[in-house]
């Protein structure tokens, strides 16, 4: 089996006469933590609605865990837990509630409900409505949600959006922890590139529908690093950072 | 996993998220508020029809099959189904439901069965509201007779039979509430389908329309001979075609 969970094949998608994506070929390599950045806009959400099989590819190859998503989809989708944007919850039911639908469509033990909900650190908050939740809250249950029935790899849009710096930092430190300590691989879009600089280690750049870079983000820090022209920093670290590497690719401003 | 499973998990996920919302009680509300006017009617001004060796039933019964049939049925089932969908798309879930390893088919069929449900549910509440209300007014107005008389049968089998001849209108309000984000299409949509059946009632044309179908099966009539019983079977093949219909389309809806 390919050491890929997802590959992409040139993958192009128009909105009626407008290109969204174009030549995508994605190579996510199994218990990384996949930084997939770009600007708002960049197509970012499409990719990930084409990889979970919401937008139909037509004769586009795509493949989760070596099978193409046309014809497979729902063996694959057991094995894949997603957020999308904004975490979907039903506010008018509890935590809880809104566990045990995704625990029914995913035909998961009764006892995974507590599980997630402690590894995300609801369980005090499980029997509150979720209209009462904050932002956090609600990203938290998001991943919750996201991890029920133990899927091996998390697509996850956006998961940091709206959230203030100590909501940021706990969302990061959970990604950590579920790639380090379960051994998920994650697929993680954002356009916070300071913030995914701390936690990913592969990383891939789109920007108008077109890819930019991808690879390890050690790699694309040694790439860029000449190229740019910074020196390393007093601590003999890189002194690039991922926005500069960004700003130079795309030249654009963020 | 079979689709058994599969449905049956649909169903109870619709089940869950249908709890502390106006969607069940929407079902009570409905015929309640038919059997209420007819009652705050038949109280109010029932010596102008109802009189000695005069079954009050009839006419009681007449007004709330009527009133139901040709506006109520086809308002409710709009605003049903649009309130219900409506769940989802404020929510933006259906991106979420359908990237959840459940065969998207399954999720529409537990929809359009808890939908039935819901409005096979307002129709039992109509047939025991009705009873209620002229049960009340032989308490409170001995001399209309009603506790002299009854229409068990008739009105059990015209609420039972007019929701059958409903089911072509269920399956397509579903659809449109799924499809449109907004609450208004659908909900509009069978606000002017019921005034466009009250304006059509009586021409040939009307017979087309499924928002019609229950106040045709009555065919103006409580003899349950004179009932028109094509009606079932047109609705019920509408329902079943139109679910399939709907699926297919579902099936090929891309999420963007």
């Amino acid at each position: 089996m390919s050491a890929y969970i997802i590959q992409t094949d040139r993958l192009a998608y128009a909105y009626g006469e407008r290109q969204v994506l174009q030549n995508i070929s994605l190579q996510v390599p199994a218990g990384s933590i996949f930084g997939f950045l770009g600007p708002n806009g960049s197509g970012k959400t499409t990719t990930i609605r084409l990889l979970l099989g919401l937008i139909q590819t037509g004769k586009q190859r795509i493949t989760l865990f070596g099978q193409d998503i046309n014809g497979n989809r729902l063996s694959i989708l057991r094995r894949v837990g997603a957020l999308i944007e904004i975490p979907t919850l039903y506010p008018h039911l509890t935590g809880q509630q809104n566990l045990e639908i995704a625990r029914l469509a995913r035909n998961a033990d009764r006892d995974q409900v507590g599980k997630v909900l402690r590894m995300v650190g609801l369980t005090d908050d499980a029997s509150l409505k979720v209209k009462g939740y904050s932002l956090g809250m609600r990203q938290r249950l998001g991943i919750a949600l996201a991890l029920l029935g133990d899927p091996d790899l998390l697509i996850l849009d956006e998961p940091t959006n709206g959230l203030d710096p100590a909501g940021i930092r706990e969302i990061r430190s959970l990604l950590i922890e579920l790639s380090q300590e379960h051994g998920k691989t994650i697929f993680v879009s954002s356009h916070l590139l300071s913030e995914m600089e701390k936690m990913v280690t592969d990383v891939a750049i789109i920007h108008n529908g077109h890819l930019l870079f991808q690879g390890p983000i050690g790699g694309l820090y040694q790439a860029y690093q000449l190229r740019i022209g910074a020196v390393p920093n007093l601590h003999g670290h890189s002194a690039v950072t991922l926005e500069d590497i960004f700003l130079n690719l795309t030249n654009a401003s963020i | 996993m079979n689709s058994f499973s599969y449905l049956s998990r649909s169903v109870a996920m619709e089940k869950i998220k249908i709890k502390n919302t106006l969607v069940p009680w929407l079902a009570l509300f409905a015929p309640l508020f038919v059997v209420t006017v007819a009652f705050v009617a038949a109280y109010a001004d029932g010596d102008r029809f109802y009189g000695p060796d005069i079954n009050p039933w009839d006419n009681f019964s007449g007004h709330i099959l009527v009133g139901w049939a040709l506006f109520v049925f086809p308002i409710y089932v709009s605003l049903q189904s649009a309130l219900y969908s409506a769940m989802e798309h404020q929510n933006r879930a259906f991106a979420y439901l359908y990237s959840l390893p459940v065969p998207k088919w399954s999720i529409y069929a537990g929809k359009l069965l808890i939908l039935t449900g819901l409005i096979s549910l307002s129709h039992i509440a109509l047939y025991g509201f009705s009873e209620m209300a002229g049960w009340l007014l032989g308490i409170l107005k001995p001399r209309y007779g009603f506790q002299s008389y009854s229409m068990h049968e008739v009105l059990s089998k015209a609420s039972l039979l007019m929701f059958l001849a409903g089911g072509g209108m269920i399956v397509i309000q579903l659809y449109i509430s799924m499809e449109f984000a907004s609450f208004i299409v659908p909900a509009g949509l069978g606000l002017f389908a019921a005034m466009a059946g009250a304006i059509s009632r009586g021409f040939a044309i009307s017979k087309a329309s499924p928002y019609l179908w229950p106040i045709g099966f009555l065919n103006n009539s409580l003899q349950m001979a004179d009932w028109q019983y094509s009606y079932l079977w047109i609705g019920l093949a509408v329902y079943v075609s139109g679910a399939l219909a709907s699926i297919v389309l579902i099936s090929r809806k891309d999420i963007v």
